[in-house]
């Protein structure tokens, strides 16, 4: 079984501590791309004949891309959680007949969107925001039996052909070169073109996620996990389709000081240019507005009708996940350390400070480091590069006001801050190296 | 954040139908002009992107204006279709609507378009040109950035200042109400015989500050200035001051209107019978009028004692430090008064001589030298306080003529960009200003490049920020931004990728 074999690699020895390990590379990152290399070939053989040429291109096309985003650190690997997967893997497959399972290698998307995917290849990513909004092993499961069920039905080969015949075939040929000869109107004719083409696309696109419930309620309901769990992860889901990030920060509770109050300013939204809640666009038509996938009530109804013709219910399996939920915040935060998403960072550690899922020391160690880190972007007028500005448009309320707060500060109230956050808990953790050189940093801009 | 859920992932689907997108150019805007919403503060409310998006019949064109709002998020996309020729010439916000001056100078019109706060298009207005004033037009605009030709009132309406084909040429500033009150129309004498121009410089919900020169030709050296108190609501004049050649000339660079109606109007102030654009001024002054338009109160600093005294120069203040040339004077919370300027003066030029000899007289010898930035204060009296430098590496920019005076080679300079002055920010509500300038260091041992220098003023004090134009492969250029920030237009060359950004400027 191959992926197993790929994942124990990863098992090096790690309880959850609060300093849960990771790497960006895969410890065998040459045979990562040796397996990549050799599914790619396989995929582009399947196709024999098809539109040969295009769709090879398309597949190494693909392929580099991926390799690109390993390279680029958009994966994590943490044993921790790759056991976790793992347990959950072992049961999908032993209790179904999976015959390619050996070829498969599921990723960790570092990416904060509830998600997984499959790429049709073997290859699964599943997103580490994903784990914010499952409360169960059942859950979870659910899921990866839908991405499973992806590939058993070949849905990506058959998207891809069908791409190919689509924008090959004599009728859209013709609807091209008439497109090419007009000489008024050409970008309206082109833009209706492509409308018509993605209309048909998202339509099916739609059906085959209604067909990978059904094979992936199938594979689910083989294996021990409780069948109601593939309606309640959907509705989870449901709810993340509004905001990822639904906890409050209490900016105002960390960031206040008997020396440096907080200050309400440091919260002001700007004036806008219009008081609208999506953004105003002549060039997107109400069909564009339609998704790729059914909504959740659909296909959580067809669930239901699924689920009445089964087995009893069993209870759900929750005894790991809370752990692993902490591993995954903690990894979360680190990632966005690195990539300097200072807003991200912030925002996670002060949620999970709120929720105890970290302690003291570990707070006051990454909201120091912050603010250090935000008084050098700032000073260096590379800030904004990194974080984001407040989209308008967003749900993310609580992310957009952490964002607010970093935007609005000034480099001075940067280091006030500093000094004062650090003073404020200097005697938990004064004698680590790393506080001492933050607080040394904010006592030399304070003189 | 939207999400969709269980994703197969298909590189091959929606927007890739990469095909068909190869049609030469079929899907791509093309990029006709952009640029910043600024208020009269030049805070940023927002920035613009004006496209051709497709050709249509009878001449005509489909564009697209793209709309961001101050944090650089596209908040809208609007189409608008008009004749091939039409650019978008100016732009402003009163918070209640935003107005695009739309203009066609083949067809000789110019429509006001407007959007309400819900992004929909309001009815347009077409305003028809003469040839002639079209010139006078370009010209003004050409001439300085400072130009309104759309003003905006806040939460009441926008201004538009129009040239007018009269006997000679005159002006009318129209009024368009955004909150429901009357549209009126200001406008000079049609049989005037000289040629007048108009530019508002200062608005409240009660009076408008505007700025008239007068002169009988175009070359007269003859220019009489009239400040023009106007009430905003109905669009009658309330009062003027005139400043003539020969009664008090004085080059007005700014007014402000207190909370009690008086107006302040600030300047250089001439000798009786001087050219306020070509000859040198005897100093500053400050001129505090009522509501009626009777002079209160008015102050001078005389460059030859009150200076030079700050300065404490063995010569005079203009023979040691050279002239300086204003481009800002405002007021702070407090009263005190500050004038932005850089110092200058105007030299041979060892090049300039050569050319000269090459062109048989015909081209000038000698340049304008611009040193140092400047910042004069005064206190609420109007009597100088300090004068402090910030220093910028010389630069040397060619006069036109070698004959002309320092001053009216200075005001050419200043019309073709040639100081390192770029503009001032205002920020009323935490009293401060950011006075930018763009710099082209010169230090030993290292290699020139330009910096983007800011001084600020905060909390009564001044400091300087600085942002280098060039990193490694990286190139910036620097627009406004929201007040106290700038937006940063990141070049990489390397990758060929631009980046934009807000940043704050710094204070430490």
């Amino acid at each position: 079984m191959r992926i197993l074999c790929f994942l124990f690699l990863f098992n090096y020895a790690l309880g959850f501590s609060q300093s849960a390990t990771f790497d960006y590379l895969p410890k065998n990152k040459d045979s990562v791309i040796v397996y990549i290399d050799a599914i790619s070939d396989k995929k582009i053989r399947k196709f024999g004949d098809n539109y040969k040429k295009e769709i090879k291109e398309n597949i190494l096309d693909r392929k580099q891309r991926f390799i690109e985003k390993i390279k680029d650190s958009s994966f994590v690997f943490n044993a921790e959680i790759n056991n976790y997967l793992n347990s959950i893997l072992n049961e999908i497959y032993n209790s179904n007949q999976i015959t390619d399972k050996q070829e498969f290698y599921f990723f960790l998307d570092k990416s904060q969107i509830p998600n997984a995917a499959c790429y049709g290849n073997g290859v699964f990513t599943v997103n580490l925001g994903l784990f914010n909004f499952v409360n169960s092993d059942d859950e979870l499961a659910f899921i990866i039996c839908h991405e499973i069920a992806h590939y058993i039905l070949e849905h990506n080969d058959k998207s891809l052909l069908q791409y190919f015949e689509t924008v090959n075939s004599k009728d859209i040929k013709k609807k091209i070169k008439k497109v090419e000869k007009q000489e008024y109107g050409k970008r309206k004719a082109y833009s209706e073109l492509m409308e018509e083409l993605n209309y048909n696309f998202l339509k099916r696109s739609q059906s085959v996620e209604i067909e990978a419930d059904s094979l992936g309620f199938v594979l689910f309901k083989n294996t021990q996990y409780n069948v109601a769990a593939s309606t309640s992860s959907l509705k989870n889901l449901e709810l993340a389709d509004k905001a990822v990030f639904n906890e409050k920060s209490n900016l105002s509770k960390h960031f206040n000081f008997e020396n440096y109050p907080f200050k309400d300013s440091w919260l002001q939204k700007d004036e806008t240019l219009f008081d609208l809640s999506k953004k105003s666009d002549d060039y997107i038509k109400d069909s564009d507005s339609i998704s790729t996938h059914p909504a959740i009530p659909i296909r959580v109804d067809k669930l239901k009708a699924m689920i009445s013709n089964s087995i009893p219910q069993k209870s759900e399996n929750k005894s790991r996940l809370s752990a692993i939920k902490k591993i995954v915040a903690y990894i979360s935060i680190k990632t966005f350390i690195d990539a300097n998403k200072i807003d991200l960072a912030l925002y996670q550690c002060l949620v999970m400070y709120n929720q105890q899922l970290i302690d003291k020391e570990m707070y006051v160690d990454i909201v120091s480091k912050l603010l250090k880190k935000t008084y050098e972007l700032k000073e260096a007028h590379t800030f904004g590069r990194f974080v984001s500005p407040m989209y308008p448009f967003s749900d993310e309320v609580h992310l957009n006001e952490v964002k607010q707060f970093l935007h609005n500060l000034e480099l001075k109230s940067v280091r006030k801050i500093g000094l004062n956050f650090c003073l404020f808990n200097e005697n938990l953790i004064k004698e680590t190296i790393d506080f001492k050189n933050t607080l040394q940093f904010f006592q030399n801009l304070n003189p | 954040m939207k999400t969709k859920l269980f994703l197969v992932i298909a590189f091959f689907s929606m927007q890739s139908y990469a095909q068909i997108s190869k049609i030469e150019g079929i899907n791509k805007f093309k990029l006709r002009n952009s640029g910043v919403i600024l208020d009269k503060n030049k805070d940023a409310d927002g920035y613009y992107f004006f496209y051709v998006v497709d050709k249509l019949k009878k001449g005509n064109s489909e564009f697209a204006i793209q709309i961001l709002d101050k944090n650089l998020n596209e908040v809208a996309k609007k189409t608008y279709v008009e004749n091939k020729n039409t650019f978008l010439m100016s732009s402003s916000f009163n918070n209640q609507a935003l107005m695009f001056a739309m203009a066609n100078f083949v067809q000789e019109k110019i429509e006001l378009l407007s959007f309400d706060k819900q992004a929909n298009q309001q009815k347009t207005v077409s305003i028809p040109l003469e040839k002639k004033e079209i010139r006078y037009l370009q010209m003004a605009m050409e001439q300085t950035s400072e130009f309104n030709v759309l003003f905006p009132v806040e939460n009441k309406g926008f201004i538009f200042n129009k040239f007018e084909d009269n006997k000679k040429i005159g002006y009318s500033l129209k009024y368009y109400p955004t909150d429901g009150g009357k549209a009126w129309e200001y406008s000079s004498p049609d049989e005037s015989k000289e040629i007048l121009a108009i530019n508002p410089i200062e608005v409240n919900d009660k009076i408008l500050v505007a700025i008239e020169t007068s002169r009988p030709s175009l070359l007269s050296r003859k220019v009489t200035i009239r400040t023009k108190i106007i009430d905003v609501v109905t669009g009658k004049l309330i009062f003027e001051v005139e400043n003539t050649r020969d009664v008090k000339p004085r080059l007005i660079n700014n007014a402000f209107v207190n909370s009690d109606g008086s107006i302040v109007l600030v300047g250089e102030y001439f000798k009786d019978g001087d050219n306020v654009f070509t000859d040198k001024s005897l100093g500053l002054y400050a001129q505090v009028l009522d509501d009626k338009g009777i002079t209160i109160k008015e102050s001078f600093i005389s460059w030859s004692e009150d200076v030079t005294k700050i300065v404490k120069t063995t010569k005079s203040f203009l023979d040691d430090k050279g002239y300086v040339y204003f481009h800002k004077m405002l007021q702070t919370k407090n009263g005190e008064y500050y004038a932005i300027g850089e110092y200058f003066k105007k030299t041979v030029s060892g090049a300039g001589v050569a050319m000269k000899i090459l062109s048989r007289g015909q081209a000038a010898a000698t340049q304008i030298s611009i040193g140092n930035a400047v910042i004069f204060k005064f206190d609420n009296d109007f009597k100088l306080k300090s004068i402090k430098e910030f220093d910028k590496t010389k630069s040397n920019v060619p006069c036109i003529t070698d004959f002309g005076s320092p001053q009216l080679n200075a005001h050419v300079v200043k019309a073709f960009g040639g100081f390192d002055y770029e503009y001032t920010q205002i920020d009323k509500t935490n009293d401060r200003f950011y006075a930018c300038f763009v710099d082209y260091e010169k230090e030993k041992g290292q290699k020139s490049k330009n910096a983007f220098k800011t001084i600020i003023y905060d909390d009564g004090e001044l400091s300087q920020d600085k942002i280098y134009l060039k990193d490694g492969e990286k190139e910036f250029k620097v627009l406004p931004g929201k007040l106290g920030n700038v937006m940063l237009v990141e070049y990489n060359k390397k990758e060929k990728s631009i980046n934009i950004h807000l940043e704050k400027i710094n204070i430490k």
